[in-house]
Formats: C-alpha cells, sequence, structure tokens
C-alpha cells in the first residue's frame, strides 16, 4: 500500500473517492483545535464589543463593535432588515473541504462562524459543497443556465475575469465604499495595498472576497536534510552542503539526488511539486517567473506570450526534466496525494498550499502526532535564480478560494454584508486558526495571531509573508479559461513523451496568441498590462 | 302532389366555412390535430440545430458576456470549422474512439459469439450461469468505472494477482489506460452480444442442424455454414448496435481515467466534454457537432441506399 | 450399403417404455416399412437406428458391427425428414452439395455429382433458385436427392410422403422405388399407412404400442396374420372380426359372439380353434373380399344369415354391411345382386377364415 496505516488523517483521493479531503476536515481534525480548555474562559463580550465569538480564551481577540468592519456589516444587516430589505437564507457554493471552515466549531467550547454570524443576525447560511477542481465548472452552469441556484459563488481566483466577463458577478465597488471592509489595514489586512487590489479586485472594480491565500510556499523535511547520514551522502554524490535551496537548479539537484534513496521510511522521490493536470500548473509559472530578472513575465507589455521563447523553452525544459524525479502516478495527484506522500517521508520537498501543515504536522487532540512527518517538516523562502550577486526569489498565487456575489442573488447587498463580515480580518483570522478546511492565512492579522500559529506551526509564520512578497499572480483575467487550459494540455503532452517540448511551447504559443486575438476586444491585453505592473519587484542578496 | 311539395321548400343550409369543412373532413381535422405536436418536435429539432449553425460561424462563449443571440458581435467566418479540421486534439479523440470501436467491438462480438455457443443446449446449471453472465450489462456505467478504475490501481488486484508491482500503473500509463478502458467496456457489454447472439441461434430450425449433421457436417462447419448465414440480421444489429453506443463512450471512461493521462484515452466525447463545460468552447463544440452530424447522416444515408439496392 | 441387425431392443423415457425388446434382420438392399399407429415407437426405433437416440438396452448392428459410440456425424446414414429439414437459406445446389462439401469432395467432383443428382430427381431447372422457393413436392425430391448424393449405409425416411398430394403421393411412391433399386440401398420407412407400407415395402415390421407384432413380407402379412392386431390392421378395408366363447354342443362347435350371434365352426377354423385345449374364447377374423353370397361353395364353408343395413360404393363395387343380430359383417357384393333391406345368406370360407385366440391376440392354428 502506497499511503500509511494511519487512516483520515492521512487522505487520498483513492481513500476516499472524492475530490477533496472533506472526512478528513469533517472527521478527525475538524471540530476541536489543539488548544486545551482551562477554566477561566471569556464568557460574553469584552469591554466595548458588541459581537463576535465567545466562550474561550481569547475570544476577545476575534471580537467587534461597529467601528470595525464586521461590525459595520452586522449594523448594515440590521438596517436592511429594518427596511423589509433582508433575506431569511443565503445559499454559498463552496468547496468541499473548506466548509468546515465556517461549520465546525473552534477552538473547543466555541461556537462555529456559522453560528456566530446566525446568531446575530438570524440570516441562516445555507452552505452546497463541491469538489475543488469543478467547481468552476458548476458556477459556470449555474451562470449560463440562468438556475440562480447560489447567492454566492467560490472558485479559484484564477476565474475571477471569466466570470465577470460572462457577466455572472456583482459588482461591489459601491456596496466597498459605503462599508469600508478592513482589507487594505495597513496593520491587519493584506501584507502590501497592491495584493488588496489584487485580491479584491478586477478591471478597476471590486467583485472578489478573497478566503484563502493560496501562495505557493516551500516545505522540506528538515529532520531529513540535518539527518549526517543524508548530509553525508548527499556531500559525496553532489560535492555540495545539504541545505535549504535558494535556486531552481539546487531545487532540482536535490530532486536529483533524493530519487531513488531509501532513508529508513522506503524509496523517496525527489520532486514533491505538483506536476498534474491542473494543479501542475502553479509549479510551471513559479519557474517561469524566476527565469528573467527581476521578473520573467507570461506576456510582454504588447500582450504577447512568451511561451517558446528561449526562456521560455529552457523553462520548459527544466520543468519536463523534473517529472523523471516525481513519484509514479504523479500525474493522477491532486494536492492531497501530494500532501500524504509528504507526510509519508516519500518526497523532500515541495512548494504547494500551506494547509500541508496545518493537517500534516503537529499533534491531534488525543496526543497522537498528525502524521510520520510531524516535527520533521521546516520552510524555506522562494527559490529563484542567480544574476550576479542577486536572487529574485519567486512564488506564484494559484488557486486561492474566492467568493462573488451571484448577479442572480435577490439581495446582493445583504449577501455582500455577509461576505463582508467573513473575510474581515477579525473572522478570517478566527477561522484561518481552524483546522477544519482550507481557508489558508494572507493577511497580516492571521500572521500575528497564535491560533494560527498554531496550526501552521511557528515557521510557517515567517515564511508565508515573505512568500507573498515574492509571488507572482497567475492568470486571472477574461480569458484565464482558455489561456491555463491550452498551456496544461501542451504541457502534459510534453511530459508524457507525446510531444517534444519545443513542439508543445510552439503549439501553446499558437494557441495563446490566438486566444489572446480573439479575446482583444474584450480588452485582454490591458488586463495583461495591469496584471504585470502587480508583478512584485522584490530581490534578495544572493 | 309530394314532388310539388318538396320542390317548393328551400334547401337545408350546411354550415359553411373552412372550420366546417375541417369538421366534415376526417383527413383536414388529422393536420389540424397533428399540428400543436408537430411544431413542438419542430422547435426542439430545428430551432436547436439553426442555433448551433448560427454560434458555429461566431466566436460566442458564455464568458463574452453577451446573450448568444447576440453572437454576431464576434462573427468568425469559418474559423471554428478551418480550426476543427486542424486541431490534433479533436482527430486524436476520433482516432481514439475509433480504435476503442476496433479493439472492442470485434471482442465482445467473438467473446459472445463463443458463449452463446456455449448456451444452446441445455446443461445443468444453464440457467444460473445465464443469469450470471447478464449481471455486468446491468450495472450502472459509471458504477463498472468506478470498479474498474479500484481494480486497475497500481496497488489493486489486477497487479496483485498478476504479481506486478505496486508501481507498475495501468490508468496513469500513456499506453495501458486504453488497455484498461476497452478492457472494462469488453466486461460489460460481452454479456450483450451474448443475448443478441443467442437469440440469433436459437431461432435456427433445429432440424435442419440435425440434418447437416446427419449429412457429415462436423459442429464447425454445421455452424459456419447453417447457423451463422441465418444469424445474418442478428449479426448486423448486434454490430451495429455496439459500434454507436462504443462511439459515444464516455461514463466508463471518465470516471476511470477523466481521458487522462493527458489525452491518453481521450475520447470524442470526452473531449467534446471537457471543451463544452470546462473550456466553454461553446461555439467551437458547435462547429464540431453539426460537422460530425453531416459526416453521420451521408454515411448513414449511403449505407441505407446500398442495403436498399441489395433488396431490390 | 449395409445390413441392420435390431437385437432385443429396449428403450425407455423414464417411466414410459416406448420400444420393448424389438428384434428384426434387415437385409441388405431391402426396403422395409416400420408400420404402426401414431405413438406405436416407430419413429423411436428409426430414431435408434440413425443414432439419434441411445436404446435403453439391446443392441443395433450394421453389418455386424455396433456403432454404438459414433457421432451422428460419422454415422454415414442418410436421413429425409417428415418436413423435408431444407436448408432454406441455401440454393438447390447448396443443399444438394452439403453432404460433399463437408467432406472436402473436389469441386468438380461435386459439380458433376450434384448435376447428376438433380436430373435423376428432375430438378435441375431449378438448382440456382433459394431452396424456399421449390413446391413441397420438389421438395421433397430434394430431401432425398441431398441424403442419397453421399451414398450413405442405409436410408432412413420418415413419414416422407404424408404432406404430398393424393396424386404425387402415388407418383413418389412408384419414384421411391425405383430410386431403391437403382441405389440398391437399405431403406427403412416409417409410416402409418398400410397401403403404402404394402406396396412399398419389401418387409414390413408391424409394431404396436413398441412391440414387433409381425415382420414379414407384405402378402404374408396379409394372408398370414400372426395376430389380431396385424389382421386387424392390414387390409382395406378391415378384416372382420368377431370375438366370442367357444362352446361345444352335441359334437358341434360354435363360436357364440358377444353380439348374440353364433357361428358354427367348421373345416380348418374349427381346427385352429380346437388345436389348443385351453383356449375358450376367440376372435374369428374373415376379410370382406372372402365372404360370398349365392350358393355355398366349399363343404366346410359357414352359412349365416344376416340383413343388409347398408350397400356402400367403393370403387366399382358394393360393400355390404350385414347385420347379424348386434354382429356387423362386411362383405363385398360380389354377385352385385343384393338389395338394402335384404335378408340374405352368405358364406364364410373356412379355409380363409382365420382363429385367434382372444386373451392374447395370438393366431390359432397353422398357414
Amino acid at each position: 500500500m502506497k499511503y500509511s496505516s494511519q487512516t483520515i488523517t492521512n487522505p487520498t483521493r483513492r481513500a476516499f473517492l472524492q475530490n477533496s479531503s472533506a472526512a478528513v476536515a469533517a472527521a478527525g481534525l475538524g471540530g476541536i483545535g489543539s488548544f486545551i480548555a482551562t477554566p477561566s474562559f471569556a464568557n460574553g463580550y469584552a469591554a466595548g464589543m458588541t459581537g463576535g465569538p465567545t466562550g474561550f480564551e481569547g475570544a476577545e481577540r476575534f471580537q467587534y463593535n461597529n467601528t470595525m468592519s464586521e461590525g459595520r456589516a452586522i449594523e448594515g444587516i440590521k438596517a436592511l432588515q429594518a427596511a423589509g430589505n433582508a433575506p431569511t437564507k443565503i445559499s454559498m457554493l463552496l468547496t468541499d473541504g473548506a466548509i468546515g471552515q465556517i461549520t465546525n466549531p473552534f477552538p473547543e467550547g466555541a461556537p462555529s462562524a456559522k453560528e456566530v454570524w446566525e446568531r446575530e443576525t438570524g440570516i441562516e447560511i445555507d452552505i452546497i459543497g463541491a469538489p475543488a477542481e469543478d467547481i468552476f465548472k458548476k458556477v459556470m452552469q449555474d451562470v449560463t443556465t440562468g438556475g440562480g441556484t447560489f447567492d454566492i459563488y467560490t472558485g479559484p481566483w484564477n476565474s475571477t475575469g471569466d466570470l465577470v466577463s460572462s457577466g455572472g458577478a456583482v459588482n461591489c465597488s459601491d456596496f466597498v465604499a459605503k462599508y469600508q471592509p478592513d482589507w487594505g489595514d495597513p496593520e491587519r489586512g493584506t501584507t502590501t495595498p497592491e495584493n488588496e487590489k489584487l485580491l479584491y479586485t478586477y478591471a478597476g472594480d471590486y467583485y472578489s472576497f478573497s478566503l484563502d491565500g493560496d501562495y505557493q510556499t516551500w516545505f522540506y523535511l528538515k529532520g531529513l536534510y540535518e539527518d549526517p547520514r543524508v548530509q553525508e551522502a548527499f556531500l559525496t554524490e553532489t560535492g555540495a552542503e545539504l541545505k535549504a535551496p535558494d535556486t531552481w537548479e539546487e531545487v532540482d539537484r536535490i530532486s536529483k539526488f533524493f530519487t531513488g534513496k531509501d532513508f529508513g521510511n522506503g524509496p523517496m522521490y525527489g520532486n514533491g511539486n505538483l506536476m498534474s493536470p491542473f494543479w501542475g500548473l502553479a509549479t510551471f509559472y513559479a519557474r517561469f517567473a524566476s527565469m528573467d530578472f527581476p521578473n520573467f513575465f507570461f506576456f510582454n507589455e504588447d500582450g504577447s506570450p512568451n511561451l517558446n521563447s528561449e526562456l521560455g523553452l529552457q523553462c520548459a525544459e527544466e520543468h519536463v526534466r523534473s517529472f523523471e524525479w516525481s513519484p509514479p502516478d504523479a500525474l493522477t495527484f491532486t494536492w492531497a496525494e501530494a500532501y500524504a506522500t509528504m507526510w509519508n517521508l516519500q518526497i523532500p520537498h515541495t512548494a504547494i498550499y500551506t494547509n500541508l501543515v496545518k493537517f500534516g504536522d503537529g499533534f491531534n487532540p488525543d496526543g497522537t502526532p498528525k502524521s510520520k512527518a510531524t516535527g520533521m517538516i521546516g520552510s524555506h523562502l522562494p527559490v529563484g535564480r542567480r544574476f550576479g550577486d542577486q536572487i529574485n526569489r519567486r512564488s506564484v498565487l494559484y488557486y486561492s478560494i474566492t467568493a462573488w456575489i451571484s448577479s442572480q442573488s435577490k439581495h446582493p447587498e445583504a449577501v455582500y454584508l455577509y461576505l463582508q463580515w467573513l473575510s474581515s480580518t477579525r473572522t478570517y483570522t478566527w477561522m484561518a486558526g481552524n483546522p477544519g478546511g482550507y481557508f489558508d492565512p494572507f493577511q497580516q492579522a492571521n500572521f500575528k495571531e497564535p491560533l494560527v500559529a498554531q496550526s501552521y506551526q511557528p515557521y510557517s509564520m515567517e515564511t508565508i509573508p515573505a512568500t507573498i512578497a515574492r509571488s507572482v499572480p497567475s492568470i486571472n483575467f477574461a480569458g484565464q479559461t482558455a489561456l491555463d487550459n491550452a498551456l496544461d494540455e501542451e504541457l502534459q503532452a510534453a511530459i508524457t513523451g507525446q510531444k517534444s517540448v519545443r513542439d508543445a511551447m510552439d503549439a501553446a504559443q499558437g494557441k495563446w496568441e490566438k486566444i489572446i486575438k480573439r479575446q482583444a476586444r474584450n480588452g485582454i491585453v490591458e488586463a495583461i498590462q495591469a496584471s504585470r505592473a502587480t508583478w512584485p519587484t522584490l530581490v534578495d542578496p544572493a | 302532389m309530394t314532388d310539388q311539395a318538396h320542390t317548393g321548400e328551400a334547401r337545408t343550409t350546411r354550415p359553411q366555412g373552412y372550420w366546417a369543412s375541417v369538421a366534415r373532413d376526417g383527413q383536414k381535422m388529422g393536420f389540424w390535430f397533428i399540428l400543436p405536436t408537430f411544431l413542438l418536435l419542430l422547435f426542439i429539432v430545428v430551432f436547436p440545430f439553426f442555433m448551433q449553425l448560427y454560434l458555429s460561424v461566431t466566436w460566442w462563449t458564455p464568458l463574452e458576456g453577451i446573450p448568444w443571440y447576440s453572437a454576431w458581435e464576434v462573427f468568425s467566418w469559418f474559423d471554428n470549422y478551418l480550426t476543427l479540421a486542424t486541431d490534433p486534439r479533436l482527430w486524436g479523440a476520433l482516432w481514439r474512439t475509433a480504435l476503442i470501436m476496433i479493439v472492442a467491438v470485434p471482442a465482445q462480438f467473438f467473446l459472445g459469439m463463443a458463449l452463446a455457443y456455449l448456451f444452446i443446449d441445455q446443461f445443468p446449471g444453464r440457467k444460473l450461469f445465464y443469469s450470471i453472465l447478464l449481471t455486468p450489462m446491468m450495472i450502472v456505467p459509471a458504477v463498472v468505472g468506478l470498479m474498474f478504475f479500484l481494480l486497475f490501481q497500481g496497488t489493486g488486484p489486477v497487479n496483485a494477482h498478476l504479481g506486478l508491482p505496486a508501481d507498475f500503473s495501468w490508468l496513469t500509463d500513456v499506453n495501458r489506460a486504453m488497455i484498461s478502458v476497452i478492457v472494462a467496456d469488453i466486461w460489460q457489454w460481452t454479456p450483450l452480444m451474448f443475448l443478441i447472439l443467442l437469440a440469433g441461434m436459437l431461432g435456427v430450425p433445429s432440424d435442419q442442424l440435425l440434418a447437416a449433421r446427419l449429412l457429415g457436417g462436423s459442429n464447425w462447419q454445421n455452424f459456419v455454414k447453417i447457423i451463422l448465414p441465418r444469424m445474418k440480421t442478428v449479426i448486423i444489429i448486434a454490430l451495429v448496435l455496439r459500434t454507436v453506443e462504443c462511439f459515444k463512450i464516455f461514463d466508463l471512461i471518465y470516471i476511470m481515467t477523466k481521458g487522462g493521462p493527458g489525452v491518453q484515452t481521450e475520447t470524442i466525447s470526452v473531449f467534446l466534454y471537457k471543451q463544452t463545460f470546462g473550456d466553454l468552447e461553446w461555439s467551437y463544440v458547435a462547429a464540431i457537432g453539426l460537422t460530425i452530424l453531416i459526416v453521420l447522416s451521408v454515411i448513414a444515408a449511403k449505407g441505407l441506399a446500398y442495403m436498399a439496392r441489395k433488396q431490390g | 450399403m449395409s445390413s441392420i441387425q435390431i437385437r432385443n431392443v429396449t428403450k425407455r423415457f423414464g417411466e414410459f417404455t416406448a420400444v420393448r425388446d424389438f428384434s428384426i434382420d434387415i437385409e441388405e438392399g431391402e426396403f422395409v416399412a416400420l408400420l404402426g399407429p401414431s405413438g406405436c415407437g416407430k419413429t423411436t426405433t428409426m430414431n435408434m437406428i440413425a443414432g439419434l437416440e441411445e436404446p435403453t438396452e439391446g443392441q443395433i448392428l450394421f453389418d455386424g458391427q455396433d456403432l454404438a459410440g459414433l457421432r451422428i456425424q460419422d454415422r454415414n446414414i442418410g436421413f429425409v425428414f417428415q418436413n423435408y429439414a431444407i436448408f432454406t437459406h441455401l440454393s438447390v445446389y447448396r443443399n444438394l452439395s452439403y453432404g460433399l462439401e463437408v467432406k472436402k469432395v473436389a469441386k468438380p467432383e461435386i459439380e458433376r455429382r450434384v448435376q447428376a443428382m438433380a436430373e435423376r430427381m428432375s430438378i435441375s431447372h431449378r438448382l440456382d433458385q433459394p431452396a424456399s422457393s421449390l413446391s413441397v413436392n420438389e421438395m421433397q425430391k430434394l430431401a432425398i436427392g441431398r441424403s442419397a448424393i453421399v451414398e450413405p449405409r442405409i436410408f432412413l425416411l420418415d413419414e416422407p410422403l404424408s404432406n404430398l398430394d393424393a396424386g404425387f403421393r402415388a407418383y413418389m411412391r412408384a419414384e421411391l422405388k425405383v430410386l431403391q433399386h437403382e441405389f440398391g440401398q437399405t431403406m427403412i420407412y416409417v409410416t402409418h399407412d398400410q397401403i403404402e407400407a404394402m406396396s412399398l415395402a419389401d418387409k414390413i415390421a408391424i409394431i404396436d404400442r413398441g412391440r414387433l407384432m409381425q415382420y414379414g413380407a407384405p402378402l404374408d402379412i396379409y394372408n398370414d396374420p400372426q395376430n389380431r392386431f396385424v389382421a386387424n390392421f392390414v387390409g382395406s378395408p378391415r378384416m372382420n372380426l368377431v370375438d366370442g366363447e367357444l362352446r361345444e354342443e352335441r359334437g358341434a362347435l360354435h363360436l357364440m359372439l358377444h353380439g348374440g350371434a353364433e357361428i358354427p365352426l367348421s373345416g380348418k377354423v374349427r381346427a385352429d380353434f380346437t388345436c389348443d385345449g385351453s383356449v375358450h374364447g376367440g376372435s374369428f377374423g374373415v376379410r370382406p373380399q372372402d365372404i360370398y353370397f349365392g350358393e355355398k361353395r366349399g363343404g366346410d364353408d359357414i352359412t349365416m344369415h344376416g340383413k343388409v343395413e347398408v350397400l356402400e360404393r367403393v370403387g366399382p363395387k358394393r360393400l355390404a354391411h350385414l347385420q347379424v343380430q348386434d354382429t356387423l359383417f362386411l362383405a363385398f357384393d360380389d354377385l352385385d345382386q343384393l338389395r338394402v333391406g335384404d335378408e340374405v345368406p352368405f358364406f364364410l370360407p373356412s379355409d380363409k377364415s382365420l382363429a385367434f385366440d382372444m386373451k392374447t391376440g395370438r393366431r390359432l392354428g397353422g398357414v
């Protein structure tokens, strides 16, 4: 058997035959945090606070009054209710594995986020689940059929452009102006003002609500790297010291080294990054972004793609070559399987979603380790390329659960207020600590929160914000579905050996050019330029 | 006297007008009764056809943000048709579909034929085995897909029984994925062939078979010269049925491999599904659909003409 | 071409015994009819000869050789089905050639033999047509030709003429006889029609309820039936068979009929009745053709009196139904003088009358 004997904590798609680890979130991990209750609870609100969770120590950190973003949202709802303009129920389409974030109580003795909202507003939240890969399909089905089943759509942040251009999402700029959410708060909100624009706006208007922070972060088996046996073997074989890598070249060297070796946990495979359809694109984009100094853009300023340029080809060659070091069946992996390979100590490193740590490092409430890798995991900064005495460390923002208001919703303002409440820095920080789902930390307040640190481990609290500051956006403007699919297909063809890398990139380039041409009338070139402007320029010393 | 009385009277008036004539004429009445249903069918069949035609010459997708009838705004002449003529993924999908048809259908046919032959005569337990043999085809294709998905896992029973290591993968291997899909299809549909062919075989008059045996014909000779020729119609039915269904194969593949790895098991249905619901390339799919419809219609027409010629 | 020896064959289907201890010997080249009423076991016997059924007991030998265990295909036995079983999906030619094709005979040879057979069966003009388009009569010929062409060791025919129209039936009877002589085939012919059997067969085996009643040449069977069943079955119109008790009275032997009348026995037939002392009751048999009117001709001939109830036309002759008390005698009006209602004497020739034991049906006395 490939997966370990630990059952619940090591989900694989095959074990549960669903595209998410809902069973994971719901059964073993969700519901109870590692926080051990002490008698001195905070029952009731702290001084001056009018809303928020109660019943556990530290609850006051998440409480609010009407000078704060969440409080304003509640006030707004009450006003709407008085005017008779509020719904009794809001329906929300959400990725299966994230539902627990909202519906599971955290920590022990606390209510769930859903309970708090319903208690304060009386509006029921009805959440409908869907698998992570297919959720945008469901969204588009609702849009094209005019079904109007959901008030709230969620899906990858990448799909924002396509959704907006199809007319399926509500423009929230007016609401934002009216209710002043604290997303961009200089101390509590996104790490930079640019980030706020990136996550919450599209083409200058507000549409999106960020409920996730999928900046691909590097995790590695520090415990293994520091093992003297391993160090020696690495030194002997490669002539270099085994340490956390700074460049892609070093990453590939480590991947190559570990492949086939057995350090007491079974044969290892060096490349832990996702290479499968859809999920593997993030890996490619991340590598691509650092090919040039300080950035290698996917598109030029005039909108022409860079795929089959010399650097693009080189990147593709490296990417395809790294597949040699991937585990078998890697092409069917979602993040769930990739997590499992790290938790089973089969891969040495991976750049992936941060909840790898939440679910796999640390201890269960009953004291058992969450996985074999407990205590062995570490995190390092994104890698890049060395140019002279500088390195352009780059990672990528890919997927990242985002919510939008359906243009078919009958109460957009009330729905807006719910989403403002949910995504503001206090509620979101409280939820980020909850091991019940996928909402990963990305706001400054999240990183300062002990509960979050507990879930994501102290080492992540350093590397994640650093990674965010060095992450480039993957494509999120209209045409994204077509663009990503086109590239994905060609990459898969190259990885499975059906095409040469050159042919694949040429084909992808051709397809991208065609898509740009088609979408030109929709302003894709402007969108490209706007996206380019959000890329970080931060570089580090070598 | 009576004659005079009659000629003096005015003729009784018959109701005049169109509707009156309809009430009198059975054929006319029939037309009007059929009309509503006919219009409904026309709407269901013809309207989408024209809609498809319209969309196929544009670049419209739901992501354009304009309603479909405004698709003229993104008019693209025959661009979609040109694309589909040279789209390697589409042709690959067609080729793979043909491959499955060419391999799976004959395999099912011969297996079904062999099984049917065994079932001509009574033997103890025949009824039981018959029921058992039919079960695969009664299982929902999606469930069959799930079954074989589990069976062909690297760590699954197939590898265990063949003594293969866990990293000998079926579903994610570029060559073997197709094999696993074909095996699943053969497993599921051989019973149908068996059923149809057995019925055909049992329709052969037993005394003719006996006469053939008495004349010295061996079992094989009798099978080829007497049984098979008499089964011609049934054989054609079975083959056509399964070939057409095979063309449409979707559930098995989508569940087992989602068309992967890469596009290695992507058949035309899977391809169209992904294009329609994943890529939302509706106008492109409209063009493809229309093209397939026309090509198949031409083939069917030619086939019918050929058969008509052979009859007369 | 082969001789057949059937030795003590019994066939049981579960509780039911279809054929009981059946034994006959058939010479090479003989035409033998298996004759009997429906359900008597003749078809079962035929099937056993063909190898379609296995005898429960006993043996069937061909030229002294037991073919049990040989597959049907290898027995080389010609079989003509009652419904012909023509290969309706093949042409007439292919039907004829089938037996040769499966033996891998060379094509020119097949061509030659098929043409010859078609010629002989007078269906050459139909060779290329589908067999299903033939008339019933032609199908019959095709069925025979198809079996004959492979020169089987014996030929079995299962009531082959019963589907044909009367005129053609007579023609085919003659044809079959000719064919049989030409081929020199041993033929076994199952029928329930005694006229057919009598006219065609060299020997007839009469079967009743699974048992062989008599086996012999037609004339022997006709003139010398070995038991009451055979006497009753063979002959058209039927033999008069009347049953009664024997009574001796002052030296004269009478047969007291159940119908009330009595027949005074004399001459040969009296001797027949008395030859076995244990016999107390019997059947008296006399053919309608043998009863005569007018003057008594033989001294031992028996005189009876009866009333003419019906005069029936049978071809050129008339058959008189004579009522003697409650017993009916049929007799041909050889003098052609009778009228309905006449009370007339009629005579039973004692040397042509037959005696049968009432209990067993066995023929009493000798030839």
